[in-house]
């Protein structure tokens, strides 16, 4: 069992040449062995759960590399990169169990969609559980890749054009993350035969606490920098939109599940754990004022996001831009993290963003997935030329409902506990800093215009009589039934039991710094 | 008590909804005789608990377990007489109504399969919603309750204004609700805990200036999310839109969930702040700043603007909209006098209200859903001599008639003079002057309602309409409602003997003697002056709805009651100002950010930037002309720089 991270990593990469076999010969047994890969993976990272140890908890695996150069690659996991694994991979299973028959006959046998996607799973899973910066970003790297020839290969209209802007974007949020990556190579100084890449070393010893303070400001802002563009934060989410909606739909759903969120997990664990606390031993006003920035640039994206979806038309581009707001959501609850980590009830905020990475990605993932249906079915995606689904595509309509409501934050859907603890978060924060009230105080606002697309998104697509185009439209088959109902029966777990997560979440940040 | 009774009553309705589909896959009666069997069920477990509540003189009985260990939530059910009362009554109108379904529901088989579903689901959430020991599982039922009416108000999903009434439902309430987490949230940032007991605990333990600015502002917060629950003003209007609903869930909207959540929402915040201060006698909510009053002032003001807007309104249905709004406003008022003037009077009085709304309320609705059925219209202008052909509707109709309005011995007398007792003891003028102006408007509405349908000559309309009586079950189902309206005025001294048994509100021994609705029937002024309004009110409605008198046609042609009218009939313009002003306004506010943050702005820099790139390589691409000499001489020209770059540094 020593091996256990490294099997877990290696994993979807061995299955990649297999994966591309089988796909030559029949989709839907590509997709299965995705499907299988991926849930042998959720057993292992299941299984690191109980491995884990220390203060904070987690599980470490390190490797030696290149010793002369005394570089280890490094594998460890801790209750945060296990949980978005797991909702990962969940969407990684969802999302190829729905592929085959969406892509429909045509695409019989294709192989190099699956073989992309296995790829990125690789890159996907690789990102969450490496410590060591060079392999963080090759790994980051590493999934861009695949879903810019997913999105060309296979999306809807200009689908190159649109995945040039994707990759031109997030390209250039890469190179500030690699810029960064190197100052912190430069300027991080620990014990002898320690790594300066690697992170959790960064963390133990304190390495940067030395560094030069302007060169701490400019690290910790380029590196928020690139990944918020990932994160599609404002004003920097102009590719988003049209990557989500071009997508192919299994695409959208790993795309805004998962791929976007790691922008925002790497912001918690590069800019806030690792870097933050050197500026906070150095510089508690700027911290603070970074912190505050955050807290601002998340409301405005949160409110952004819902203004747009509130207007457009565009089936998937309402989901976008609802992606765009719930990057906010995640955005203000990342920024309440505590200069003074005192006792475990100031972690309250970070826990609610790290589970609202995880909620949003199964609700938003499945979202996607619907549209997909319904796209693949009806063959539009104007929400205006749609209406009465409800009747015509009763477990679309009831898969989609379940996820949208919880993007809307219903109870007892799973959002509905990410955005408590976030607001939880925010009201205890304010008892320290009064900075925090009139955010919170609008986050609440966003809500109600959260509730507000969502239930006109609803109304329009399953609502009304059936137009024209809607009155033959029938349901979609059983495995896209299936990999739809997957996803809502985990949101709906999570709405009533997110006790797993939040646990798994709050040991790996209370354990203290 | 049956064993795990308090978690059964929630638990058995709500797996009875997740079953409700794989009946109605095997057979549409088996899935209704599942739904009445489950309801049935619910209600026994829940009456088993009555006498639990009358047997334990020990204060509240909590049952928990562990939900989620990082904020120390535990999930748990709390047994009182306050909890105990709206389990009981929801789930007895949640079997009524079911039962009523079958004659109702008749003919709309396609979506029955949905509708018993989310029914179920809503009675299962507001048992679970009024059984909560703490706030966040209290706040989730309330958000399901919510859900649920949206899923059954946009029932007809087919029809576009069932759907916008959902969404309108859903939305308004939402605003309230966010008023409400907003609240729960600042109590647990204060007292680390969700959890009612804890809270109170904490309270009586600890002295009032640690606590005290907290507590305020989650009493205004946790009063916002009552008031858009409860379809108070200035939120109330997306009750008038959920008669959209099919009427059979009107009824239970209004007489037993939704809508009384908020209700139990106050009671239940007064009980916890009635905790008393620290060494003192005196409860902590007296403490918190205006927020009594404030409680009132609302209630007073939601009860005679809604029954002014019940008296103007042509809608059958409309009408009982607006008189729930008004009766809630009473419920309401009544609670904002909890400590002052005679002491607890006001809490108990709205309770035993709630109790009694929810009888006649739930009764007319019944009646309704057969006239409407029987006339094909919702315009009670269109109506009028139904006494004729629905002999049996018209007596129940009359039962509903004399206990809205209260006539003694029936219990909405005792429930209303009692307030109105509570009203007067706290010395506010205006307040006595309005409370007088809503009951007077309380009989106006109603007596109207009551001419205009059944009184008079029946319109042309109703010519060509086979006017009928409506199936036996919905008649048995009503009368059984309307015996209960009869009776229930007797038993105001055992529901006190009830509420009072876990003493949830402080009672001192000297106001002891003043509670008790048998105390009302002793203040002859006070039934005096329900003798007079109620006489004046009567002639005049009679002469104007009946008689049609030429005195009372020029009285409303008069300008100003026409203007006042006018703006009855636009709801004093809440409705216009949300659809036109905050709709619109946010629609086209969203449309300016689309088109030009979004497109001219960021969409154009971004173009703009792409543009700029390739300018940029078409001009440079020309110096690679591909001419060896000119290559040759850029590259001894950079070596040069850098070179003179290089020494500069080293030297300087």
């Amino acid at each position: 069992m020593g091996n256990i991270l490294l099997i877990a990593e290696l994993l979807p990469i061995i299955a990649i040449p297999f994966v591309y076999l089988v796909g030559r010969k029949s989709s839907k047994a590509a997709s299965y062995l995705i499907a299988f890969v991926a849930f042998v993976d959720i057993i292992l990272f299941v299984l690191t759960v109980q491995l884990m140890s220390g203060s904070p908890q987690r599980y470490v695996e390190p490797y030696n590399w290149i010793p002369s150069l005394n570089t280890q690659y490094t594998l460890f996991v801790d209750g945060i990169s296990v949980s978005i694994v797991i909702i990962t991979l969940i969407l990684v299973i969802a999302s190829s169990i729905f592929s085959p028959r969406y892509f429909g006959e045509k695409h019989r046998k294709d192989a190099g969609f699956y073989t992309l996607l296995m790829m990125l799973t690789a890159g996907l899973v690789g990102v969450f559980i490496t410590s060591n910066f060079l392999f963080f970003y090759f790994n980051w790297e590493f999934m861009l890749i695949p879903a810019y020839f997913i999105i060309g290969g296979w999306g809807y209209s200009k689908p190159y054009k649109t995945a040039f802007k994707f990759f031109i974007f997030t390209h250039i949020g890469a190179v500030f993350v690699l810029l960064s990556i190197g100052a912190v190579y430069l300027f991080a100084s620990g014990p002898a035969g320690v790594s300066n890449l690697d992170i959790l070393d960064i963390q133990k010893y304190g390495m940067l606490n030395n560094a030069p303070l302007d060169m701490l400001h400019w690290v910790l802002i380029l590196f928020t920098a690139g990944f918020g563009v990932k994160m599609a934060i404002f004003p920097v989410h102009a590719w988003l939109p049209d990557a989500h909606s071009e997508a192919p739909a299994p695409m959208s759903a790993l795309l805004s599940g998962v791929i976007i969120s790691a922008g925002a997990y790497a912001i918690l664990r590069i800019c806030l754990q690792t870097v933050l606390p050197a500026v906070i031993v150095n510089d508690k006003e700027f911290a603070k004022d970074f912190l505050h920035l955050l807290c601002l640039l998340g409301i405005i994206t949160a409110f952004y996001g819902s203004f747009i979806a509130l207007v457009r038309n565009d089936i998937k581009r309402i989901i976008a831009y609802s992606s765009i707001s719930h990057m906010g959501y995640i955005m203000f609850g990342l920024s309440l993290f505590p200069i003074q980590p005192v006792g475990a009830i100031v972690w309250i905020g970070i826990t609610g963003a790290v589970l609202h990475i995880v909620t949003h990605a199964a609700s938003k993932g499945l979202l996607f997935l619907s549209s997909g249906s319904i796209m693949s079915q009806l063959e539009i995606r104007d929400t205006r030329e749609m209406g009465g689904l409800a009747g015509k595509m009763p477990w679309t309509a009831t898969t989609t409902t379940t996820a949208a409501l919880s993007i809307a934050g219903v109870p007892p859907l799973a959002c509905f506990f990410s955005e408590l603890l976030i607001f939880l978060g925010a009201f205890q924060l304010i008892s320290t800093d009064s900075f925090y009230i009139w955010p919170t105080v609008l986050m609440l606002i966003a809500v109600i215009f959260s509730l507000a697309y969502i239930l006109r998104f609803i109304a329009r697509i399953f609502f009304g009589a059936p137009k024209t185009k809607t009155e033959n439209a029938k349901d979609v088959p059983f495995s896209m039934k299936f990999a739809m109902v997957i996803l809502a029966i985990v949101i709906v777990i999570i709405g009533i039991y997110p006790t797993f997560f939040i646990q798994l979440i709050s040991t790996a940040l209370t354990g203290g710094m | 008590m049956i064993a795990y009774a308090p978690w059964l009553v929630w638990i058995i309705p709500f797996a009875s909804a997740v079953l409700i589909p794989v009946f109605g896959r095997i057979n549409g009666k088996v899935r209704d005789a599942f739904a009445v069997i489950a309801s049935g069920v619910t209600m026994i477990v829940a009456f088993s608990m009555i006498l639990d509540v009358f047997s334990n003189p020990a204060a509240s009985t909590y049952y928990d377990i562990a939900w989620i260990p990082f904020l120390g939530v535990n999930v748990g059910m709390v047994i009182d007489s306050l909890s105990i009362l709206f389990v009981a009554l929801v789930s007895f109108f949640g079997l009524i109504i079911i039962i009523y379904s079958l004659g109702y529901m008749k003919g709309e088989e396609e979506g029955l399969t949905r509708y018993y579903f989310f029914l179920l689901l809503f009675i299962g959430s507001m048992i679970g919603l009024v059984i909560s020991d703490n706030f966040l599982q209290m706040f989730i039922f309330w958000e399901m309750v919510g859900l649920c009416s949206y899923g059954l108000v946009s029932f007809w999903y087919k029809k576009d204004v069932s759907v916008n009434a959902g969404m309108k439902v859903f939305l308004m309430t939402r605003v309230g609700d966010v008023f409400l987490l907003a609240g729960i949230l600042v109590l647990y940032v204060q007292f680390k805990t969700f959890s009612f007991a804890a809270i109170m605990t904490d309270i009586s333990t600890t002295p009032i200036s640690n606590y005290l600015p907290a507590i305020t502002v989650a009493a205004f917060c946790v009063l916002g999310g009552a008031i858009a629950k409860s379809a108070q003003l200035p939120l109330h209007t997306w009750l008038v839109a959920a008669m959209e609903a099919p009427t059979s869930i009107s009824a239970i909207l209004h007489a037993a969930t939704m809508v009384k959540a908020g209700v139990y929402l106050i009671a239940r915040t007064i009980v916890i702040f009635s905790m008393f201060k620290l060494g003192t006698v005196t409860p902590v909510v007296a403490f918190i700043p205006n927020w009594l009053t404030t409680i009132t002032w609302f209630g007073m003001l939601t009860a005679v603007l809604g029954a002014s807007m019940a008296i103007s309104t042509p809608d059958i249905k409309g009408v009982q909209a607006y008189s729930t709004i008004s009766q809630l406003g009473w419920m309401i008022m009544g609670l904002g006098t909890a400590v002052s003037g005679i002491y607890s009077l006001g809490w108990y009085a709205s309770l035993y209200q709630a109790v009694v709304h929810a009888f006649f309320q739930g009764l007319n609705f019944l009646l309704i859903g057969g006239i409407i059925h029987a006339t094909g219209t919702r315009d009670m202008r269109e109506m009028g001599g139904l006494r004729k052909n629905m002999r049996i509707t018209f007596w129940l109709a009359a039962i509903y008639l004399v206990t809205i309005i209260g006539f003694p011995p029936l219990p909405s007398f005792f429930s209303k003079e009692s307030i109105v007792t509570s009203i007067i003891s706290t010395g506010s003028i205006a307040l006595v002057i309005l409370v007088y102006i809503a009951m007077a408007a309380t009989i106006a509405y109603a007596l109207r309602y009551f001419m205009l349908t059944f009184m008079g000559e029946s319109s042309p309309k109703l010519e060509h309409e086979h006017v009928h009586e409506p199936p036996k079950v919905m008649l048995v189902v009503s009368a059984f409602l309307a015996g209960l309206c009869l009776v229930f005025g007797f038993f105001g001294q055992y529901f006190v003997t009830f509420m009072e048994k876990v003493s949830v509100l402080p009672v001192t021994p000297e106001v002891n003697a003043e509670v008790g609705f048998f105390a009302v029937l002793t203040s002859w002024p006070l039934t005096l002056m329900f003798a007079l309004v109620f006489i004046g009110v009567f002639v005049l409605a009679y002469y104007f709805y009946i008689k049609k008198s030429p005195f009372m046609e020029k009285f409303v042609a008069n300008g100003a009651v026409r203007g006042y009218n006018h703006i009855l009939g636009q709801g004093y313009y809440f409705d216009p100002f949300y659809e036109k002003i905050v709709v619109i306004g946010v629609n086209k506010f969203s449309e300016g950010v689309y088109e030009y943050v979004e497109n001219k702005l960021i969409n154009r820099l971004i173009g703009g930037f792409g543009r700029v790139s390739q300018s940029a390589a078409t001009k440079i691409k020309q110096w690679h002309t591909g001419s060896l000499r000119i290559y040759i001489a850029g590259a001894v020209a950079g070596i040069a720089i850098i070179l003179v770059v290089l020494l500069l540094t080293i030297l300087g």
